[in-house]
């Protein structure tokens, strides 16, 4: 089922998840809500420890969590078997991590192109979807070479590439800026912009630096394993896309 | 996933992991290679013994039973030949009595100009049983009907061709044929030839040509005389002096002792002992179509005629081997669990080192089966190579044990060219062993992969 315009793509109910046993049990995950509609671009704030990282991965169906619901594309996790979470990530969402996550013994394009190995699809129809991929990113050139001998910026743009690669409709960023000087971070950024702007794509992103955060259209604050707030419109150039659904103050 | 897919990925990582590899499937090289050394070992000398003694031709004969002195015994006659012809319990090729002379004889003659005297051991059997190409129609019973025999040639009491002169009727009667196992011939090269200074026999055939023909291969029977005991009482018949000739060798001949045809050892007990001696069969030999019929066999016979079989020395020998072989198999696959233990303890390793990569797997898809499948494709290919390299080294060792054996031990009877046989499905055993126990040894830390939980593999 495509999600439509303004339909609802993640949908967190009242999350509750912890680490740990008896008295060495840590709450990372407090009673979280969110609700995400199609095409936003939505900030997760917070210190480390604050389980932005966490939430993002029971989003991404990555991570486990003892309480509430879970609602991806129509998907309710708690009811879905693995195989089709499996399909949801390798077709409906794309993950891009701080530290790149590329294998240092396959090319580029061969990174790209690894969530095909899950697939029934041709090697050589991959190649060419890979490809296509690797140039919009810019790096059509570079396909061929190592991971190892390219810079850190272009790395991130080969693992976005390989995030692309399925033409997901979400996009789950992990600090994505994090490793790269402020030049190459802004041009990954400008390219998120254009993602969203002509593919439609719903991009949540857990960051801590400021200008990741003046990007988006929203920008949810994270603290102790709750939403503090829940700000939308904060960018000038995206429209007012309100939804209070956190149970903490919405300004 | 694909198998394809699968494959390319494990060759991949095969490729990447070059040197853990080696190292971990050293275990299974070593283990593979003794399993199919050993086993190969094991065919090639049961193969040997059972060509020697085959497990299919078994030897009936009758349990000695007595009461109070009396002899209960039962007798084998032809009764006996029909009731196993007619039996229905299993298919039989063969059936061919056996008679022993049942009074003493002893065997003379000159070799390489000795003169040489022994007891006479040996059987009558059906000449049909013995058909050798080069002993042909000869190895018959030349006596078996009345055709009038030639009168001798005086004075020098002398027949022609192979016929001899017999004193008592002045008749020539044709020599008795005689054959001989290989299993004498070998015995007699390997272990008493060299040892006495005599020539060694190669092909029988040239042996007898170079002795100047079948003529000069005489042998004497002197019925009713022993050399053990020279005083023979309660015989029906006075000594007598019968010539044979040695026709050759016959796969047939009962092993270690001579062969002639029936007709003459139920004649010869008739004339010295007396009617009873002359119908009643030693053993019946019974060779049965299928090796797996013997046991059926035996418990028939020991059920219904209530006799029984002969221990078969082929399949004593067969049981003796097959223990050995357990032995060293089990050795084998100590090694081989042994490194299934290394292979787990690397790949645990592994998945620790990779678990980055297993975690991004799983966010571009791949299900905890895809990743169990990783790594026990892995595991699969690293038993496979390894196995691969242990069967090259079994053999290889087997062919320098071989070239040891052949060129540096001394010979003896029954020595084989080949102390190994390499049936197909020992080396495919071998392979199948070695993936097997690759995939054991990979199949928990497999499991563990595939349970990681893929936030917490991502995790820096």
């Amino acid at each position: 089922m495509p999600p439509e315009a303004s339909e609802t793509v993640i949908s967190v109910r009242d999350v509750h998840k912890s680490y740990g046993k008896g008295q060495a049990t840590t709450a990372v995950l407090r009673g979280v809500s969110l609700e995400i509609k199609q095409g936003e671009i939505v900030a997760l704030i917070g210190q480390s420890g604050s389980g932005k990282s966490t939430l993002l991965n029971i989003i991404g169906s990555l991570d486990t969590w003892d309480k509430g619901s879970v609602e991806v594309m129509g998907i309710d996790f708690s009811k879905a078997r693995e195989s089709e979470l499996a399909a949801m990530r390798n077709e409906k969402v794309g993950f891009v991590f701080q530290s790149f996550n590329l294998l240092e013994h396959l090319t580029c394009i061969e990174n790209v192109i690894l969530p095909a190995s899950f697939t029934s699809i041709k090697e050589n129809d991959a190649r060419e979807q890979g490809m296509e991929a690797l140039r919009r990113v810019g790096l059509g050139e570079l396909a061929h070479r190592p991971p190892g001998e390219l810079s850190g910026g272009q790395k991130q743009r080969v693992a976005i590439a390989r995030a692309l690669y399925n033409k997901p409709q979400l996009l789950l960023c992990d600090e994505p800026t994090g490793n790269l000087d402020s030049e190459t971070g802004e041009n990954v950024i400008e390219f998120f912009g254009e993602l969203n702007r002509e593919d439609g794509v719903t991009l949540l992103i857990v960051t801590h630096e400021e200008r990741l955060s003046k990007f988006a259209q929203r920008v949810v604050h994270i603290r102790d394993g709750i939403i503090q707030s829940d700000e939308t419109g904060v960018s000038g150039e995206s429209k007012t896309n309100s939804d209070s659904v956190g149970e903490e103050k919405v300004s | 996933m694909t198998t394809g897919k699968l494959l390319k990925l494990v060759l991949d990582n095969a490729r990447r992991h070059r040197r853990e590899f080696v190292l971990s499937g050293f275990g299974i090289v070593v283990g593979v290679a003794a399993f199919v050394f050993f086993l190969a070992l094991s065919m090639g000398v049961r193969n040997k013994v059972l060509e020697v003694f085959p497990l299919e031709r078994v030897e009936v004969i009758a349990p000695t039973a007595g009461m109070a002195g009396v002899d209960l015994t039962r007798r084998m006659d032809e009764s006996t030949v029909e009731q196993i012809r007619n039996q229905k319990v299993v298919d039989v090729a063969s059936i061919i009595p056996r008679m022993t002379i049942d009074f003493p004889v002893s065997l003379s003659g000159y070799f390489e100009g000795n003169r040489m005297a022994l007891e006479f051991i040996g059987d009558g059997v059906d000449p049909a049983y013995v058909r050798e190409d080069d002993i042909g129609e000869m190895f018959k019973d030349w006596e078996a009907d009345d055709t009038p025999l030639l009168d001798c040639q005086l004075p020098k009491f002398s027949c022609d061709g192979l016929y001899y002169c017999e004193r008592s009727d002045m008749k020539c009667h044709h020599r008795v044929p005689v054959v001989v196992s290989r299993n004498l011939i070998e015995v007699y090269n390997k272990n008493y030839a060299k040892s006495h200074g005599l020539p060694v026999i190669g092909e029988m055939e040239q042996f007898i040509v170079q002795r100047g023909g079948l003529s000069k291969m005489r042998l004497y029977f002197d019925l009713g005389q022993s050399v053990v005991d020279m005083n023979q009482k309660n015989l029906k018949a006075e000594p007598k002096r019968v010539e044979g000739v040695l026709l050759g060798i016959s796969e047939r001949a009962i092993p270690l002792g001579a062969t002639i045809p029936i007709g003459y050892v139920q004649r010869w007990n008739r004339e010295y002992v007396g009617e009873k001696s002359a119908t009643a069969y030693s053993s019946i030999i019974v060779e049965l179509k299928r090796k797996e019929d013997v046991a059926p066999f035996g418990k028939w016979l020991i059920d219904v005629p209530n006799l029984r079989l002969e221990d078969s020395l082929g399949e004593r020998f067969a049981s003796i081997i097959t223990i050995i072989t357990l032995i060293f198999i089990v050795i084998a696959l100590v090694i081989v669990t042994i490194s299934a233990i290394n292979i787990a303890h690397s790949f645990f390793m592994q998945v620790s080192e990779r678990r980055k990569e297993i975690g991004l797997l799983r966010s571009i898809g791949g299900t905890q089966n895809n990743i169990r499948m990783l790594f026990v494709g892995e595991a699969a290919l690293l038993g496979f190579l390894a196995g691969l390299v242990g069967v090259a080294l079994g053999v290889a060792i087997a062919m320098v044990g071989d070239w040891a054996f052949v060129n540096h031990t001394a010979d003896f009877a029954f020595k084989p060219k080949t102390l190994f046989d390499f049936q197909l499905w020992i080396p495919l055993c071998g392979l199948g062993v070695a993936v097997l126990f690759g995939v054991i040894g990979g199949a928990l830390p497999a499991r563990k992969a595939a349970k990681m939980q893929p936030a917490e593999a991502l995790r820096q």
